[in-house]
């Protein structure tokens, strides 16, 4: 679709009811109006089809099995027993059997009927949930560094977490109206949006909250990213970081990732301020004539840091102060058992793709309704059981084990740090497989691994099924990007702490040809490598790829 | 009179020499003289013909042509005998008009469930009612057409000819029966009829001239019938269904091209089906028969094999077929089932002749069997193309009955099998032309039109709106469809999408039963669009209905309702207005 359109159809949708009721009440075609894909985005839902039978029904003459993903907003990503038994429930009686964790904190539904989705929305809307702005031009749900009992900045971080998401959430009531009410509002005039405008943003927008040591949020990549400093036991501020993002696409040199800059250090009660003049930036500025070149990563790497710091002075008054200074040790998510404040345990559990299917869900219900006391979402596709008694720390273990959670001894840390984009059947982005490939995938790194003696090294591995990128590819030690069915192109060389994105190696590669490249790394890796020293250092020391200084070298020759 | 071509071209000439000479008002004025010149004579012509013998009246109540057939090739032969002859469809006749005949020649089929064809309703309501009159002056005889898998078998036929007895008209023959396979029993019956009349009439020795048919050019090309079916070549077989609960849906298309055959939207095409080889070995290993077994019948020597793969029925059970089974093994209970209408028509819903067979052991020989079977009837299937898009094809929306049963034996339709599962592009099938009359599309490409087609009752309109299309008609097109579910059976939802986007179809009304908690099908939609619906009915729109005939009952019901309704009709208007639109020919149905 093509840019000048998506522009229109925003300023055009009425507060983003387009003509969404109608495209419902349409009982021939499973899809709604080409329009309203667009303003469904907002309300958190994206029409796609099932891939894998799209020439099947095509011969049959029957549309594509339209379906829909839905994306709940998790606030706090914290998820009560009530809650999760609502959502549970939802993925049996209207979307596929499963539940799908993001790497976003938030949970997806897919394969969605038409005819559901109202029925899907009241649900979550019955439990305090909403799906308003998970997708679309406007501030996506906050993100935030998960655990929140295990340090004393963490509640606080977590409630700006929150607040920030509130401020920046769309005014538009059309989503109560549309889902809930089951008829949009017969207005004169659409609400006014304060922050966004009739156009919303020029394209979507991502804001997370790290605390160190942890990068599990990958703060490099948001666009804005923010890292919570802490002084004296309480929360002193944030060091702010600008401009990242991931997407790209193949052969259009003009777009990259780029890791973002860090431009200064706020006090808590600023955030709102400055976020909002960031995002009424990126409004104001954005490219609205080419969605390819609209984030804000491009609005700022256009001009420069001193740039932004004027515009944010100009328009929340607000001078930042110099960055504090921060060490990450690790980006991805603490698995395992850490025990709490208040002497009760957390179990960070490995959900690999974060697919939960109806096997995983049935082990959950039963957790959630014995031992644990609710469930965190992670950044990574994970989840954490929280308020865990000692004594009941091996029946979660035993439960979980027999449920496919987490195999005796654990998953190897490579598949532990592994992740993949959901991509086919229902992406219809994707270019190859992903999530449905990643877990052979690993298997066959793992025998490669064992048998260079790195069964133990925790490296980090990621896949997408296209360039876009949303498991986070470029930041990832190794990574693997779709090109065509069973094609990717080969990465390596990012940092582990997610502080320096990695470069192409292969282009366009098969299996064997990845393969083989892994197994000339590691063996390198086991015999050359420092004491503890990462994999992607390791790479960039030893010359096995150039370090990356600047996004746009990620895929340049 | 017959009019040489020669005649013709001569004439022609004459005509554009005169017209050059005269202006357009006077060549509109001189048509117009012309043509009441002609009807006075013509009116002249039959007075002055009619007068010699008395007319023979044959009339025909057929709904799926096999009966219009049988009519059409008995006035072929009567008037070249020089009888004359009056031919009409019992449709097109004043009923009251049977009360001035004097002799009638009634052919007519069973439909529904023992009910008269929908064209022969109103002459079978009139005689049947108390107002009918005396009929002392009449000599008919009744050709009944029917099935005799169906319990009321020719009950149409005989109650005609149990009727017009009562009435006072005397036989000049008993009524024959025939079942499917009618063809030995219609030539036996033309034969005596013509014998019969011959003697009563007597008619001129010279062949009448007055229906003269024109022989057309393409003469020597062969002309396929019913009889003489042309083996056409499957193009392509499609599913149009995906995980159907109801079974499969296919998309067939054929090669008429070289056939001659011509054909219109709203024309069936009949098809000689094949019994599948395995339903052939389980009947042989039932009845330990050699396949190899050459059997005479009707004066025609094949294998058993040959008998039991083509020419008779094995997966419809007739009740001619279980009485001579029970006879053959004098089996109580097949007898008793026999006597009990309802239980026996439970009984063979779900059974094929196998399984009387493996239910009721007889040791029989191969004469015998082949003897006892019925002869393999033709399937019908509505044409789903138009032949201005799809010259030389046909395609046709065929939906599987049965299948594999739980032992994984065939227990399947015999035609919806073979062309949904057996055939596959390159082989042949046997096929003809059955042409509907009374299924057409108006005349005006500006008529608006209403077609209500759930099911394989679809077929029909894909080539409705693929001919209006190609017509560029501007009449608008308003189709229902509905099935169980949008997503495994929506009957060519990318085409009808395609021809929303087209502007070919102005309306698309869906009713899926099963895709919300309450069962909804097309009459409900009817009723929910009642105000549109009766708008276009006002405006003149031509109706049609087909698929299932219970479905059609239903919808029937649902429009009488919408006059009433929304005409401020009392529900004896609404059902004359539905009536008067049958006679103007705007409420046409094509039911199974
Ligand atoms: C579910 C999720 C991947 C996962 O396996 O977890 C996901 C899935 C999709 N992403 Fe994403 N993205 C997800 C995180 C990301 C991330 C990671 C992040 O945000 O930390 C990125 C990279 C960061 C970034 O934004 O740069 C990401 C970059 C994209 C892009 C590329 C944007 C760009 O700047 O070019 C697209 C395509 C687009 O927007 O045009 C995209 C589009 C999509 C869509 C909606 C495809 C579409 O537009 O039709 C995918 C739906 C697939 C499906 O069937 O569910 N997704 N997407 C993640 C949901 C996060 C959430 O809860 O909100
Ligand atoms: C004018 C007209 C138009 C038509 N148009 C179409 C059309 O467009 N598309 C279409 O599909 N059909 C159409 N039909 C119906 C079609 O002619 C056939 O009747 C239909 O395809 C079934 O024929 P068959 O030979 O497959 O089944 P048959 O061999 O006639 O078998 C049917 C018999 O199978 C038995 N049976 C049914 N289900 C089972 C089961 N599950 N297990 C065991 N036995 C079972 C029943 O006893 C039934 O009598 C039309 C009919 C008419 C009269
Ligand atoms: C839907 C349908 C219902 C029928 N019902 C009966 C019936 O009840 N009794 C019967 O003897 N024949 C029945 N028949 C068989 C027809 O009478 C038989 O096919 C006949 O040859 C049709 O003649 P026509 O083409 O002139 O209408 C039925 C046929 C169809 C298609
Ligand atoms: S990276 Fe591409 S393939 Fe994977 S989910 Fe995102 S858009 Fe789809």
């Amino acid at each position: 679709m093509s840019n000048l359109n998506v522009e229109k159809i925003k300023s055009e949708s009425r507060a983003l009811r387009g003509t969404l009721h109608e495209s419902l009440e349409d009982a021939t075609t499973g899809a709604i109006r080409e329009a309203d894909t667009v303003v469904s985005k907002f309300h958190g839902i994206y029409q796609q089809d099932d891939r894998d039978i799209r020439a099947t029904r095509r011969e049959a003459r029957l549309e594509p099995l339209y379906q829909f993903m839905l994306r709940v907003r998790v606030p706090g990503s914290t998820i009560s027993r009530e809650q999760w038994h609502a959502l549970d429930r939802l993925a049996d009686e209207v979307a596929n059997g499963t539940l799908r964790l993001t790497s976003r904190q938030a949970i997806q539904y897919h394969g969605v009927a038409k005819e559901s989705l109202r029925e899907l929305v009241r649900g979550i809307d019955a439990i305090g949930m909403d799906s308003l702005a998970a997708c679309g031009d406007v501030n996506r749900n906050v993100m935030c560094h998960v655990q929140p009992e295990l340090g004393p900045v963490h509640a606080e971080a977590l409630a700006w977490a929150e607040r920030l998401s509130a401020h920046l959430t769309p005014a538009t009531t059309a989503w109560r109206e549309i889902w809930i009410d089951g008829k949009p509002a017969a207005l004169e005039e659409p609400e006014a949006e304060p922050i966004y405008g009739r156009s919303y943003l020029p394209r979507k927008f991502k804001i997370g909250i790290a605390i160190p040591p942890s990068n599990d949020i990958d703060v490099y990549s948001q666009d804005i990213g923010l890292v919570a400093i802490e002084a004296e036991g309480t929360l002193a501020g944030f060091n702010v970081i600008a401009g990242g993002g991931m997407g790209c696409s193949h052969g259009e040199p003009d777009t990259f990732p780029l890791l973002g800059q860090l431009i200064g250090f706020i006090e808590p009660d600023q955030l709102l301020a400055v976020a909002e003049a960031i995002v009424t930036t990126q409004r104001d500025f954005g490219d609205r004539k080419n969605r390819k070149h609209a984030r804000f990563k491009y609005t700022l790497d256009d001009r420069d840091a001193d740039w932004l710091r004027t515009e944010i002075h100009a328009r929340a008054g607000i001078a930042l102060q110099p960055a504090r200074p921060v060490a990450f040790s690790h980006s991805g998510d603490r698995l395992g058992w850490v025990q709490g404040g208040d002497g009760r345990w957390q179990r960070g559990v490995f959900v690999e793709n974060g697919r939960l299917t109806a096997h995983h869900r049935a082990a959950l219900r039963a957790l959630i309704d014995g031992p644990a006391a609710d469930i965190r979402l992670t950044p990574n596709q994970n989840l954490v059981l929280t308020g865990i008694d000692e004594i009941r720390r091996e029946q979660v273990d035993a439960t979980l084990a027999d449920a496919g959670l987490a195999g005796a001894g654990g998953p190897s840390p490579i598949r532990c740090h592994a992740m993949a984009c959901v991509a086919l059947p229902t992406c219809g982005l994707a270019m190859a497989e992903a999530e449905r490939y990643l877990p052979t995938l690993v298997t066959r790194i793992e025998q490669r691994a064992e048998q260079h003696g790195l069964a133990d090294r925790p490296i980090t591995l990621r896949i997408s099924g296209c360039p876009n990128g949303c498991s986070r590819p470029y930041l990832a030690e190794i990574a693997l990007v779709g090109r065509a069915p069973g094609r990717y192109n080969l990465y390596l060389g990012a940092a582990f702490d997610g502080s320096r994105l990695n470069k192409r190696v292969l282009d366009n590669a098969d299996e064997a040809a990845i393969l083989e490249a892994i197994d000339g790394w590691f063996a390198r890796y086991a015999a050359e490598a420092e004491v503890d020293e990462p994999f992607g250092d390791f790479a960039v020391r030893a010359g096995l790829v150039a370090a990356v200084t600047h996004g746009s070298e990620v895929n340049a020759a | 009179m017959a009019v040489t071509h020669a005649a013709l071209a001569d004439l022609e000439q004459q005509l554009q020499q005169w017209s050059a000479a005269h202006d357009a008002d006077q060549l509109t004025w001189a048509s117009g003289y012309l043509a009441g010149v002609a009807a006075a004579r013509s009116d002249a012509a039959v007075a002055a013909e009619a007068s010699p013998s008395p007319v023979v009246t044959i009339w025909y109540g057929s709904e799926t042509g096999n009966g219009r057939g049988v009519a059409e090739r008995l006035a072929e032969v009567m008037q070249a005998r020089g009888f004359s002859v009056d031919l009409a469809a019992t449709g097109t006749v004043q009923p009251r008009a049977i009360g001035k005949l004097e002799f009638l020649l009634l052919v007519m089929s069973t439909h529904g469930e023992g009910d008269p064809p929908e064209d022969a309703a109103a002459l079978h309501k009139f005689l049947m009612g108390k107002r009918a009159p005396r009929l002392e002056a009449l000599r008919f005889a009744v050709f009944a057409l029917g099935d005799s898998s169906y319990p009321d078998f020719c009950r149409t036929g005989r109650d005609f000819d149990a009727r017009l007895e009562q009435l006072g008209a005397r036989r000049l023959l008993d009524r024959v029966d025939v079942d499917v396979d009618f063809e030995g029993g219609e030539d036996t019956w033309r034969a005596r009829v013509v014998e019969t009349l011959d003697a009563e009439i007597k008619p001129g020795d010279e062949p009448a001239p007055r229906l003269q048919l024109v022989p057309s050019a393409s003469d020597s090309t062969p002309r396929y019938d019913r009889r003489k079916p042309f083996a056409a070549e499957v193009l392509e077989v499609a599913p149009l269904t995906i995980d159907a609960a109801t079974g499969p849906v296919c998309h067939v298309e054929l090669d008429l091209a070289d056939s001659g055959l011509t054909w219109q939207p709203g024309d069936s095409l009949g098809l000689w089906p094949h019994n599948d080889p395995r339903l052939v070995e389980e009947l042989l290993a039932l009845t330990a028969l050699d396949g190899a077994t050459e059997v005479t019948r009707d004066e025609r020597t094949l294998t058993l094999d040959e008998w039991l793969a083509g020419k008779l029925e094995l997966t419809q059970l007739t009740r001619p077929f279980l009485e001579f089974w029970a006879q053959q093994g004098a089996h109580r209970q097949l007898l008793k089932l026999l006597d009990d209408r309802d239980a026996l028509a439970r009984w063979v819903a779900t059974r094929q002749v196998v399984d009387v067979v493996r239910e009721f052991p007889v040791a029989i020989d191969a004469d015998a069997l082949v003897g006892g079977l019925r002869a393999i009837a033709p399937r019908l299937y509505s044409i789903a193309s138009s032949p201005l898009v799809h010259e030389d094809e046909v395609h046709l929306t065929v939906k599987r009955v049965g299948g594999l049963d739980q032992e994984q034996r065939l227990r399947a339709g015999v035609a919806s099998w073979q062309l949904t599962e057996q055939l596959t592009a390159g082989g042949r099938v046997p096929v003809y032309l059955e042409s509907n009359p009374r299924f057409r599309l108006p005349e005006n490409p500006d008529t608006p039109i209403l077609m209500i087609g759930p099911g394989t009752g679809v077929a029909p309109f894909r080539a409705f709106v693929q001919q209006r299309q190609a017509e560029g008609a501007t009449g608008s097109n308003w189709l229902l469809f509905g099935n169980r579910n949008r997503r495994h059976d929506f009957l060519y939802q990318l085409e009808w999408q395609r021809f929303v986007r087209e502007g070919a179809l102005h309306r698309l009304s869906v009713a899926f039963s099963r895709d919300q908690a309450e069962r909804v099908y097309v009459q409900h939609r009817l009723v929910e669009h009642g105000r549109e619906v009766y708008d276009w009915l006002e405006q003149g729109a031509h109706l049609y209905i087909c698929g299932d005939r219970r479905m059609a009952e239903d919808v029937h019901r649902a429009l009488a309702e919408i006059v009433s309704d929304h005409g401020a009709n009392t529900p004896e208007q609404a059902a004359e207005y539905l009536e008067s639109m049958k006679r103007e020919k705007r409420y046409q149905k094509d039911v199974y």
